[in-house]
């Protein structure tokens, strides 16, 4: 029989989606069904088939189908978190150039000060930290760096502890540690060292675990009540806020798509590319599979936590970054008129770096 | 002469020519859509049909596994006689998909996609 093509991937997906969540009968789950066997022809050499499928996982959540079982056909791509992180922070642009600039900037505040306080929302194992910490060896004035690492899991803060006291050991300056196992919001914001020279706070993929605005707005009030003389905020510039569950289908397809065009860029082995591709598989899980009330990774845009700045007194700062124009893998990186430092892969600004003060 | 009919196939044949048409309509299902498949089969054999146009434009998605069903029947058409098989490819995604898979399961056939019943039509006329 003679070839025919067929439409793209995202056209069934977008038909599937719009059953949710009263619309499931025999015929959509044999639709549905029909569509991730198709999905997994192919899957570890196309992206669109890779992302559809995640998404179609997700909908396990929502309707038990008797014939899909990922597992078998998903898990011959997973990694060991280690090894996944480690190429997270080494490899995955989003990360490394975010951080790295956002480092810049932080160690340009730092210029000249003997005493400095950091406030890490999120300090994770402390790599960003310890980037920073490896910088400011070379500033010739500063004595004394005060980190307070914020982060709810204990493990990891315990991590982070040691990977910055073991830095402390070597840095011409001393290192004061101060891990706080929290959640940012239930944070009070007291800091043990307020005659620092200057206070900076950083909050890199971290607020939008926030659940609600309101807490949200209260946190960056919080942080604003500290009058840091610098605030850096990292987040995806994406809307997992929105309650409409087809609109936010739409927006995490676009934002994952995105993603998963860079990933394939990637100076990797595919394997590792798929391990990638398979990690954003537990956020889409979260945005997709979980009901609103439970949901955790909820992104907002970048204007949407700029208005939120705006309204605690935050000032945005659009200056003071030094950063690449575009990577070798074709991600660019430029100034939004909204006052955010954009990361856009084709047409889709995947992250943006705000810094107020 | 209508060989097999429900509210979501039609399989008929035309006498003269030989040809037999199933046109399909909405979501069958398995037991109609395998239904379908055994009659079309027996009439090729009992009427001596030639050819076989089978319009899938408003036919809704085949579950995999009538989908095999399908393909696992091509070998026994073609030795009872049967020289060629149009499909007028389907509006839906998914049928699409469905007929994809049944393609590669039926390699090697003279089975034919069409985008309208009147091209499909005529490469039946063309193959008699």
């Amino acid at each position: 029989m003679k070839s025919f093509a067929i439409p793209s991937v995202y056209e069934a997906l977008n038909l599937v989606m719009k059953y949710y969540p009263d619309n499931f009968n025999e015929k959509a789950r044999v639709e549905i069904e029909t569509l991730f066997a198709h999905c997994l022809e192919g899957l570890s050499d196309d992206s669109e088939k890779f992302l559809s499928s995640l998404f179609i996982k997700s909908l396990k959540n929502h309707i038990s189908f008797t014939s899909i079982n990922e597992n078998i056909y998903l898990k011959k791509y997973e990694v060991s978190q280690i090894e996944l992180f480690d190429m997270l922070i080494k490899k995955f642009p989003f990360v490394t150039i975010s951080q790295q600039i956002v480092n810049g900037a932080i160690l340009n505040e730092m210029q000249d000060c003997s005493e400095v306080t950091i406030i890490d929302i999120g300090i994770g194992q402390g790599t960003q930290m310890a980037n920073l910490i490896e910088l400011a060896t070379d500033l010739p004035v500063l004595k004394k760096l005060h980190v307070v690492g914020i982060e709810p899991s204990a493990d990891a803060l315990a991590n982070a502890e040691n990977n910055l006291k073991l830095l402390g050991e070597s840095a011409p300056f001393t290192i004061h540690f101060y891990g706080v196992n929290a959640f940012a919001e239930n944070f009070d914001f007291k800091i043990p060292a307020p005659e620092s020279d200057k206070i900076i706070v950083n909050a890199s993929l971290a607020l939008h675990h926030i659940q609600t605005s309101e807490n949200r707005f209260a946190t960056l009030q919080k942080i604003k009540n500290l009058k840091p003389d610098a605030f850096f905020l990292i987040e995806p510039n994406v809307d997992h806020f929105e309650p409409n569950f087809y609109r936010r289908f739409q927006n995490c397809y676009q934002h994952f798509y995105s993603i998963f065009q860079v990933i394939d860029k990637l100076d990797l082995k595919p394997d590792y590319k798929n391990a990638f591709k398979l990690f954003y598989g537990r956020e889409i899980e979260d945005i997709i599979g979980k009901q609103d009330n439970s949901r955790f990774e909820k992104h907002e845009p970048a204007f949407r936590w700029i208005e939120k700045m705006n309204r605690t007194g935050f000032e945005l700062n659009t200056n003071y970054f030094d950063f690449p124009v575009e990577t070798p893998i074709g991600l660019k990186i430029a100034m939004h008129p909204e006052g955010f430092l954009g990361f856009t892969y084709g047409t889709e600004t995947v992250l943006a770096i705000m810094y107020a003060k | 002469m209508v060989i097999y009919q429900t509210s979501t196939v039609t399989v008929e044949i035309e006498e003269k020519t030989k040809v037999m048409t199933q046109k399909w309509n909405g979501y069958s299902s398995s037991q109609v859509f395998r239904e379908a498949i055994d009659k079309s089969l027996d009439a090729v054999k009992k009427h001596g049909v030639k050819a076989i146009l089978n319009d899938t434009l408003e036919q809704a998605v085949v579950k995999p596994e009538d989908s095999q069903y399908a393909a696992s029947v091509m070998p026994k058409l073609f030795m009872s006689g049967l020289k060629a098989m149009a499909i007028v490819l389907p509006k839906s995604v998914f049928t699409q998909m469905s007929i994809k898979k049944f393609q590669e399961e039926t390699k090697g056939a003279n089975v034919k996609p069409f985008s309208s019943t009147a091209d499909a039509s005529e490469w039946i006329a063309s193959n008699l």
